[in-house]
């Protein structure tokens, strides 16, 4: 464990950067509708009702293809959050001694706004599964 | 008035009190009081139902002799806790006490930078005398693993600081030789007791539960989401054990989240393989 650890501190980036690179190259070259290799939302094989989760793999595919149009189409929500999620995923690996960053940080990533995130996200869960969701999202 | 109040001590609060019960204790203007409408733990002297009992409490200190001057332990303690406070409030009164703290702060962070070089100095020397210094190296790996496994608390950091100090003398170049003029009393003291610190704020891993929202066994996630919002209500609140074993659980949770989707993935490809 102990040499593990150590390991781990030393290519801590180099394992970050690989696993990225990789899920990349998967998500560019391989939509999710086509192939059956990706794995599917539990709570819509059970239910038939999509999730707020539902359609992420698509959206990632046709964001890394620059297709923003089919991406929204897709999940509206989920591009709409993920330049905030991948902010805070980047500033939780780095180690901030600056006091007005930390401040700001605790301000953007606090309490508040999760309970927000929050319940925004029970609202699309609803939204999406009406059919006024789609007949507005097929106009664009 | 009958509004309850809790006393607020370094890792746990005491309470529910009514104002008749707090006189059992000798509350200063100093102490950290919470109440449920408070955000944040509050000085005893800016709550005006309070205030009655201090008045009270400074009426019996007068007839009494005055109390010996403070130890320095005590005048540490309250030290620290100004300057935990000054993190979560930024306007705060610009004393001559609070600069020469942050003065301290200041102190303490370009030793801590000081001593992160002489580690990653000695991670690079470790690939070039591995067979000269095998003790050597294992003591410092122990001494990095207790760390990297207390992230959270910084007990075992303490704990290793304390032996160096006792053993003081550099038996070789590569260790790192810690000086006793290096330490003032006030800084031993600090790196000794630090179970009375306010503590860092516990990790709410919110941002993560959020992206794993996003993908498969997304319902085990909103556990997670709701876990890391208590951490950071009880860590405002005062409950600092009971914040940081919340941030435990959130992580399990996380973990289990993400170990399903992995397991499914895995599932699906083989049975995507047998068709």
């Amino acid at each position: 464990m102990k040499k593990f650890f150590i390991f781990f501190e030393k290519w801590k980036w180099v394992l970050i950067f690989t696993i990225l690179l990789i899920v990349v190259i998967i998500y560019k070259f391989n939509n999710p509708l086509d192939s059956e290799y990706f794995p599917r939302c539990i709570f819509k094989m059970t239910t038939g009702y999509d999730c707020p989760g539902c359609g992420t793999q698509r959206a990632i595919f046709h964001l890394l293809n620059f297709d923003f149009k089919d991406a929204l189409k897709e999940n509206l929500l989920f591009i709409a959050l993920f330049p905030y999620i991948l902010l805070g995923a980047t500033l939780d690996f780095f180690k901030i001694k600056n006091k007005k960053i930390i401040k700001l940080k605790n301000i953007i990533y606090g309490n508040q706004i999760f309970i927000v995130i929050a319940i925004l996200i029970l609202f699309y869960w609803f939204f999406r599964n009406t059919t006024l969701y789609h007949h507005w999202i097929e106009l664009f | 008035m009958n509004r309850k109040y809790y006393i607020v001590l370094p890792y746990q609060r005491k309470g529910p009190y009514n104002v008749e019960e707090l006189k059992q204790f000798d509350i200063t203007p100093e102490t950290l009081i919470w109440a449920f409408e408070f955000n944040e733990p509050q000085k005893a002297k800016d709550i005006p139902d309070l205030k009655v009992l201090l008045e009270q409490t400074k009426v019996s200190k007068e007839d009494t002799p005055p109390p010996p001057p403070t130890s320095e332990n005590n005048e540490i303690e309250e030290t620290k806790k100004t300057v935990e406070e000054e993190i979560d409030i930024p306007e705060a009164e610009e004393t001559k006490k609070e600069k020469e703290i942050i003065e301290q702060k200041i102190v303490e962070e370009e030793k801590e930078i000081e001593e992160n070089k002489l580690e990653k100095q000695i991670e690079s020397k470790e690939t070039i005398e591995q067979e000269k210094d095998i003790q050597e190296t294992e003591e410092i790996n122990k001494g990095k693993n207790v760390i990297e496994e207390n992230k959270l608390g910084k007990e075992a950091e303490t704990e290793k600081k304390e032996e160096k100090l006792e053993d003081n003398v550099p038996s070789t170049p590569t260790m790192i030789s810690y000086k006793k003029e290096d330490y003032t009393e006030q800084e031993t003291y600090k790196k000794t007791h630090n179970d009375h610190h306010w503590g860092e704020k516990p990790k709410d891993y919110i941002v993560w539960s959020i992206l794993s929202l996003f993908f498969c066994w997304n319902i085990v996630a909103i556990a997670s989401l709701i876990t890391g919002i208590i951490t950071n209500n009880q860590y405002k609140a005062g409950d600092y054990e009971t914040a940081k074993k919340m941030s435990k659980t959130t992580l399990i949770i996380l973990l289990v989240s993400w170990g399903l989707t992995i397991f499914s993935f895995i599932i699906i490809v083989i049975a995507a393989s047998q068709n």
